[in-house]
């Protein structure tokens, strides 16, 4: 099977599967524009990805190779987060700073899977917490006067009103 | 490290979409990024799409009840109201001549008088039984100072019921607010007034805000928003009137009512 070779941010060269690399859709296009699948020595530079992270990618990627094609008209629907497989709930047993960088990785690199269940994973987190208790689990400062929040406070409760 | 705060706005976006809305609105008091995010067009033009819903261009900048309550009915709610040119998602307009003017397509009449700034009703069809009705209304400054002073807004509903009781009137939730101003809100009064065409044992239902506002130009937008279950409200009335002298003279010709 032919490979490509990945390079991370911190210089690090990780040889992948062709077909494993290509659930990104970045360097898919990128394969497929320019081209570079015969030239088995180019490495792609991911100047967004460090190492340890791309490590995590190439390790979902390839536990994910064999999965089929997600449904086109995905985007219209409302999602549940509560169909995440205990492989993917396993692997994403890291800590906040890992989860976030999988996301921004999965962007990047344009890996829909991945990116669905590294947001639902972060959507559960948020899921049936108060403010006060989402802010403690995401360390996000309260920037509201106390007015303001009593203003937004008051509208959430004319929208609870039946 | 990387927290939530370092995602961009798309990727916050992203996972708010995934929330259902209760927890879209303890999200909204986190802090005032998530806030912006949350309480924006776009968002909610996303998060109608996932429910099949068609956001129609022109409901825009309504408060997030607006959009929850919307969201929350059923879908054929949009046939009714945020699609259906009949209805009264298509009351608010912008013409930078005229001045203040509701359009609407249905029973529509006006009269605008010095002291009486408009007056339009509404006739609602008659699908709307049983759903939860919500509708807003604009209002746009016009040349003429004084039409900036709006003191009093009078909702009239009238209600057709066959199965009146106290309590059920008491469910009609009605609400006038007012949105970017900063005007102290005075006093809120709902009454029922009887009214003496009985034909379908309807009466009306007054809701009277008085406020104050605070600069000529902060009245832009009046949003009114009816809520009601199991209840056709059949008329809409709203009063505006801008005169305080006005004002004072209702008041009296109630007292004495």
């Amino acid at each position: 099977m032919p490979t490509i070779k990945l390079q991370s941010s911190d210089g690090e060269v990780f040889p992948v599967d062709v077909e494993i690399a290509k659930q990104s859709v970045t360097i898919k296009t990128m394969l497929d524009d320019l081209g570079m699948e015969d030239e088995e020595e180019e490495i792609v530079p991911l100047p967004n990805v460090n190492a340890a992270i791309l490590k995590k990618v190439i390790q979902w990627a390839t536990y994910h190779k064999d999965d089929p094609p997600a449904p086109e008209d995905d985007e219209n629907k409302e999602k549940r987060t509560d169909d995440i497989t205990s492989w993917d709930a396993d692997f994403l047993k890291v800590d906040q700073g890992t989860l976030f960088e999988l996301i921004l990785a999965s962007n990047y690199l344009d890996i829909k899977g991945l990116l669905d269940v590294t947001c639902k994973t972060v959507a559960n987190m948020i899921k049936g917490k108060t403010p006060e208790e989402i802010r403690k689990t995401f360390n996000i400062k309260n920037d509201f006067t106390p007015s303001e929040e009593e203003q937004v406070r008051k509208e959430n409760e004319w929208c609870e009103e039946k | 490290m990387l927290g939530f705060h370092t995602l961009p706005n798309e990727l916050k976006e992203v996972i708010f979409l995934l929330l259902p809305l209760d927890d879209l609105m303890e999200c909204r008091c986190v802090c005032q990024l998530w806030l912006k995010i949350i309480d924006c067009d776009v968002f909610w033009i996303k998060k109608f799409s996932q429910k099949n819903l068609d956001f129609a261009t022109s409901v825009q900048n309504l408060p997030i009840c607006f959009y929850r309550d919307i969201y929350d009915s059923q879908a054929s709610f949009k046939n009714n109201l945020v699609r259906n040119g009949d209805c009264s998602m298509k009351l608010f307009s912008q013409s930078p001549n005229k001045f203040p003017y509701w359009l609407h397509v249905g029973n529509f009449h006006s009269t605008w008088s010095k002291k009486l700034l408009g007056t339009t009703s509404i006739l609602l069809p008659k699908q709307l039984e049983g759903t939860r009705a919500c509708f807003s209304a604009e209002l746009t400054h016009g040349p003429n100072e004084m039409h900036q002073k709006i003191r009093k807004v009078t909702v009239l509903l009238r209600k057709y019921m066959s199965d009146i009781t106290s309590q059920r009137t008491s469910s009609v939730l009605t609400m006038l607010k007012l949105l970017d101003s900063n005007d102290r809100i005075l006093a809120t009064q709902r009454k029922q007034v009887p009214e003496d065409e009985t034909d379908r044992g309807g009466y009306w239902t007054k809701v009277v805000m008085v406020f104050e506002p605070r600069t000529t130009a902060s009245l832009d937008k009046i949003l009114v928003m009816f809520l009601g279950d199991h209840i056709l409200i059949a008329n809409v009335h709203l009063h505006l009137i801008m005169d305080s002298d006005d004002l004072q003279r209702e008041e009296e010709e109630e007292e004495a009512d």
